[in-house]
């Protein structure tokens, strides 16, 4: 039995929404998905008019749609943003050089300027290399401190004055979750703002902040955007693994859990008198840091030693930079 | 996605490091061979570990200076666990003991309730085990008290006069019949016991009731009050002492005590075995409720993650709550409903209209359905409490204090809509 949209637009329902349950047709969806970001983007003064923004974009569907959809709205409400693709090569062959490809076809089909960074420019190492130096375990961390960085270098390089990336909702709903299996407060009272910024480095902005994974997948889905779909080789045994899986076993449960953790992490009420580490900048290349000198640097100062192994462990999580 | 966060790949807590071998020496007195390992590398004798939870629990009750030079009576809430028993065995302990050791001021009273309506028990059923709780808590010394859960008030008895009327557990089957799903029958379960809790120790002329949670129990409430949407009232819910309900003050004195401490705990120092008391939790499978999920995925990682409760449990102590002026009618915690720009309330609310073309004044505002009841009595209540109640077929069931509140919550908002340009706002 044919069901029909429920906005009563009198179209066939195509899909069922899993942020809400309700059953919409392609055209109510698309409108639905498109305008709920730009009420996250108004409601957040995520932006001002005539900013330039670098659209950090791996060729995954999150950075694909984020692309499309900030093109969209730029265009249709006239946001005057000048946009820009950045991204950035991690040096993992099979799974970069393909996801390269498509954020390389994205420019074409979006028309939108693209800056690729490399970490081999960059700092001198692939990640190819530093597995092979580091194990398949810490590597995660080494990856993840090196791309904010390079986001950051390559933002400032074209000039752009924020950087919006791709991170959706169960990404902060995953987020909080492990921030608190961690113990790690201070990123715990960060992690749910729209707009993200330490005196000194780039705002991030993150205008998929409340679109469910799925509903990323169905627009893309629907829209026939080319992404890259599969999960980076070095990934299964990180620790965030176990707060993914929690998730989704939660999310069959109960589908509206995902909004519920963000909204339960944004009303988190924090004692007064933790400490909360301090913003300086690195002594070695003056990007922000809480310490002397920045996780970057400190990472790659252990691998070029040879000492790869202890810029992982617990001691060196003391001094990890906010 | 890998850029979340930073530095989240890495295994940041050491897997399981070998255990001490037999035959090691208590690690306080090391004089006697070590009868316990308590998290991996503590190996305690049995009197060292006694009384180191002596110690522990007095310290704890002391800090808090809640008991004083005078007698206070305190009622405690027991449910036949082992967690149970060893709180009436430190409280025992801690009152019989000497001035100079510590000794706590107060007079407990023992509750337990009976649930066995939810699960359908016979009255012989639930009488057989009044008789084997009423077993394990004699005893103490301390008189034992027994009351049905119920969705009015009822009045707690002497459990060796205890009886079992039909027509209370009628409301009360009718309630949790028309709930629909397990995670919301188990949030309404807690919140039942709660007042349950509170209108008994007012009886009884109590101001404080003591709670059986330990560590692990705290960890596991932590994450799954988080997924219910209570970040604003987590501290209340799993913190050492909660006011939420005037006149009564709920502690939790342990938990500071992992699971296992307690129950080794009440072994070593001779309490009765523990008492099984089926609950809507019992053989449950792994997904059918968000409780259940949250404590089998807990459980599992501290088998390979030894830190993990330990660690969620201290984040959980940095939690804090501001109280709000009107308080949440059912929970009586902070309101957290207001509409701030780019949260996910106000994004759900969004999401809801566009996607159902209505507008908010003609549906409840919480879900999608036209109950007039359920509307007026949402705007009421806190996050987590309005997905509690939208799961409730028929609001005229909840209880009566509950709709009382929200009645005298909206004509105090009515009030002070009525006066506001003539109030002039503190501070700001």
């Amino acid at each position: 039995m044919p069901v029909s949209c429920t906005t009563n637009c009198g179209r066939k329902a195509i899909l069922r929404r899993p942020k809400t349950g309700t059953s919409l047709c392609k055209e109510c969806f698309f409108d639905a998905f498109e305008t709920e970001v730009h009420h996250t983007i108004t409601s957040g003064k995520l932006f001002y008019p005539r900013q330039l923004v670098a659209i950090g974009a791996s060729g995954g569907k999150d950075s694909t749609v984020l692309a499309y959809v900030m093109k969209f709205l730029n265009d249709k409400y006239d946001y005057k943003l000048n946009l820009m693709l950045l991204s950035i090569d991690e040096g993992i062959t099979g799974y970069r050089d393909d996801s390269l490809n498509t954020v390389k076809e994205n420019k074409n089909d979006y028309q939108l300027p693209l800056k690729i960074l490399s970490y081999q420019n960059l700092y001198g190492w692939t990640m190819d290399r530093v597995v092979e130096e580091v194990g398949k375990k810490n590597n995660c961390t080494f990856c993840g401190v090196f791309r904010r960085q390079a986001l950051e270098r390559g933002a400032v390089m074209m000039g752009a004055s924020c950087i919006a990336t791709g991170h959706n909702a169960d990404d902060i709903a995953e987020t909080v979750l492990m921030n608190i299996m961690r113990g790690d407060v201070a990123r715990l009272g960060r992690c749910c703002a729209a707009i993200t910024s330490s005196d000194g480095a780039l705002p991030r902005v993150k205008p998929l902040k409340f679109c469910y994974e799925k509903e990323i997948v169905m627009y893309a889905y629907f829209r026939k955007l080319k992404y890259f779909s599969t999960e980076c080789v070095y990934a299964p045994n990180a620790y965030r693994g176990h707060a993914r899986n929690f998730l989704k076993e939660l999310e069959r449960i109960r589908p509206s859990v995902i909004m519920d953790i963000i909204h339960s992490g944004e009303n988190l009420v924090f004692q007064t008198g933790i400490k909360t580490p301090q913003q300086g900048t690195c002594s070695s290349c003056g990007h922000v840091s809480s310490q002397e000198l920045c996780q970057a640097c400190t990472l790659l100062l252990s691998l070029n030693e040879g000492k790869a192994k202890q810029g992982v462990s617990k001691k060196s999580h003391k001094i990890r930079s906010t | 996605m890998c850029s979340t966060g930073g530095d989240d790949g890495e295994t940041l807590l050491n897997p399981k490091p070998p255990l001490p071998e037999k035959g090691t020496l208590c690690r306080k007195c090391k004089t006697s061979k070590a009868q316990v390992i308590l998290q991996i590398k503590d190996a305690y004798c049995k009197e060292c570990l006694i009384a180191l939870c002596n110690h522990k629990f007095r310290a704890i009750l002391g800090k808090s200076r809640i008991f004083g030079n005078e007698q206070k009576s305190v009622l405690v809430a027991f449910s036949g666990s082992a967690s149970s028993l060893a709180l009436l065995k430190l409280l025992s302990d801690a009152v019989a003991a000497g001035p100079s050791h510590r000794r706590i001021m107060a007079c407990p009273k023992i509750i337990y309730i009976d649930e066995g309506a939810l699960l359908g028990m016979s009255a012989e059923e639930r009488l057989t085990k009044c008789k084997e709780i009423l077993e394990v808590t004699a005893g103490f010394g301390f008189p034992v008290y027994a009351v049905p859960l119920n969705v009015q008030d009822s009045s707690p008895v002497d459990i060796t006069n205890y009886e079992i009327h039909g027509n209370t557990d009628d409301k009360l089957k009718s309630l949790f019949e028309s709930v629909s799903d397990t995670t919301s029958k188990l949030d309404l379960l807690n919140r039942l016991r709660c007042n349950v809790l509170s209108s008994c120790a007012q009886q009884l002329k109590t101001s404080l009731v003591m709670l059986a949670d330990n560590s692990t129990s705290v960890a596991v409430k932590i994450l799954s009050g988080v997924s219910l949407g209570k970040g604003a009232s987590i501290s209340l819910e799993t913190g050492f002492s909660d006011s939420r309900h005037s006149d009564v003050t709920f502690l939790r004195p342990l938990r500071d005590f992992t699971s296992k401490e307690a129950t080794i705990f009440s072994i070593f120092s001779g309490c009765p075995k523990s008492v099984f008391v089926p609950s809507l939790l019992t053989m449950s499978k792994m997904d059918s409720s968000i409780q259940r999920l949250t404590e089998t995925f807990i459980v599992n990682l501290q088998n390979e993650f030894p830190s993990t409760v330990s660690t969620v449990y201290r984040t959980g102590e940095k939690f804090c709550s501001t109280p709000s002026n009107q308080p949440c009618a059912f929970c009586l915690g902070p309101l957290d409903t207001v509409h701030k720009p780019c949260s996910a309330l106000e994004a759900t609310d969004f999401s809801r209209e566009l996607s159902t073309g209505k507008k908010p004044e003609s549906s409840c505002g919480s879900c999608d359905c036209k109950n007039k009841l359920r509307s007026t009595l949402v705007q009421t209540l806190c996050y987590s409490c309005r997905l509690i109640v939208c799961s409730v077929d028929n609001p005229e069931l909840l209880p009566s204090t509950v709709l009382e509140n929200a009645r005298e919550a909206q004509s105090f908002s009515k009030m002070k809509s009525q006066i506001e340009e003539f109030l002039i706002s503190e501070g700001e």
